[in-house]
């Protein structure tokens, strides 16, 4: 297994070592077909989406800086490839504009974690994820199954921390009220 | 299962590369982009800049900006005068400058009030700043003499223009009842004030102050709904004289 990080194995891959590549791929293909599947691909779509994903990765690789993560950038490339994936499969516009990126926001990281556990939020959103919008699926997925950060997720999505913060805080609220509803 | 699925994801992105299908990027082609972007971004501001102080600098010297210390109709005068093509210019700029700044983090990483609350901080620099340094009138001489490009008939259309209630002119003479100006085309014209003209700054005036009269203008002269001094030296004046026919 190879132990070195994955902006080492980049810059290998940029000297030139196409191989070392698939070491990338290998460590993230797992990430992405489940990152696909939250945006509802089925499994067909997800490989072949996750498959540009890496091509488009490994032709962009030059334009990496390895000062910064390798994770949030091929992140990047995902969600734009999946937003592009669902924009020609769905009949429903994408939306690209929301109020919440308007104004200020206070960041409340993990505000709700104390009435939720993670490994209970996950089983929630497995269960529920379809029933939300992907405004909030998707960096509720981010953060309790790829373990990001609100300021990694802030960087995939490429909007304000404190946007994140709000969209996981509303996320949780929407599971809650579904779940009351089941329930109740 | 068909010969596609059967394979790993590693096996056919590899397949790709080796195929040459894929092909790494040049590291150029990410520094030009970026430098397009920079480029971009700064052309952008400086148009923002330009067109915003113009749309400011043809207002003051058509006189329209100063419409509304007469009153309601004077803002309605106002409102007519702007040149809404290039406010709908300055919109587009500041727009395309939000999606290009939206490319790096210090942008996307705050809110938009913030972001586009930087755009808008450049057209008031723009509309109100840049027109008190002084900046169209030596610009539009120069535009002028050495006849350059898309700019000058800029100055020429929004120069000749203006709207018809509002006349900006000097004082050559007074008279009971009457003011003898020069417009800003030099032209002489004939100011009719009655007891019902409005002086928002005051009755006190005479020869030489740079005014600006609301009122409709016909063969004999104006009939002043309202005059007032103003603070502007009229740059559409000689000089645009000099390049084109003196408007009716």
């Amino acid at each position: 297994m190879d132990t070195r990080t994955d902006e080492e194995i980049v810059e290998g891959v940029k000297q030139g070592d196409k191989e070392l590549f698939g070491v990338l791929v290998e460590r993230y293909e797992g990430k992405m077909l489940r990152y696909a599947r939250r945006f509802l691909f089925d499994e067909d779509e997800s490989r072949d989406l996750a498959q540009n994903v890496f091509v488009k990765a490994y032709m962009n690789i030059r334009g990496f800086d390895e000062k910064k993560r390798f994770s949030p950038w091929i992140y990047r490339i995902a969600h734009n490839e999946f937003v592009n994936g669902l924009k020609k499969k769905s009949r429903d516009p994408v939306r690209f504009f929301d109020p919440d990126l308007i104004f200020p926001h206070p960041v409340a990281e993990g505000s709700l974690e104390e009435d939720m556990d993670r490994n209970v939020m996950r089983g929630i959103l497995d269960r529920n994820f379809k029933a939300l919008e992907l405004k909030y699926r998707e960096p509720l997925s981010l953060h309790y199954f790829e373990e990001m950060e609100y300021r990694q997720i802030a960087e995939v999505l490429r909007i304000p921390v404190s946007t994140v913060g709000v969209r996981i805080l509303r996320g949780k609220k929407l599971l809650k009220k579904m779940l009351e509803q089941n329930h109740g | 299962m068909d010969e596609k699925s059967k394979k790993s994801i590693r096996e056919r992105v590899l397949e790709e590369i080796e195929g040459g299908k894929a092909v790494m990027r040049p590291r150029w082609h990410f520094v030009l982009k970026t430098a397009l972007v920079v480029v971009g971004a700064v052309v952008l501001s400086l148009a923002i800049l330009y067109v915003a102080s113009f749309v400011m600098f043809v207002l003051r010297q058509t006189g329209a900006w100063f419409a509304p210390s007469f009153g309601f109709p004077g803002v309605g005068v106002l409102l007519r005068s702007v040149p809404w093509v290039l406010v709908l210019a300055v919109a587009l700029f500041g727009m395309l400058l939000e999606i290009l700044a939206k490319k790096y983090s210090c942008a996307y990483r705050t809110p938009l009030l913030y972001s586009a609350g930087g755009v808008l901080l450049l057209v008031l620099v723009g509309g109100f700043l840049i027109p008190y340094i002084g900046v169209h009138p030596s610009l539009m001489h120069f535009v002028m003499d050495h006849d350059v490009p898309i700019m000058r008939p800029l100055y020429e259309e929004y120069g000749r223009k203006g709207p018809g209630e509002i006349h900006p002119g000097t004082i050559t003479g007074i008279r009971e009842g009457i003011f003898e100006i020069e417009d800003r085309f030099g032209e002489p014209v004939t100011v009719f004030v009655a007891s019902s003209t409005r002086f928002p700054l005051g009755e006190i005036l005479k020869e030489g102050d740079r005014i600006v009269i609301l009122g409709e203008r016909n063969e004999e002269g104006i009939r002043a709904f309202g005059v007032r001094e103003v603070d502007e030296i009229w740059e559409f004046g000689p000089r645009m004289r000099m390049h084109m026919p003196p408007v009716k």
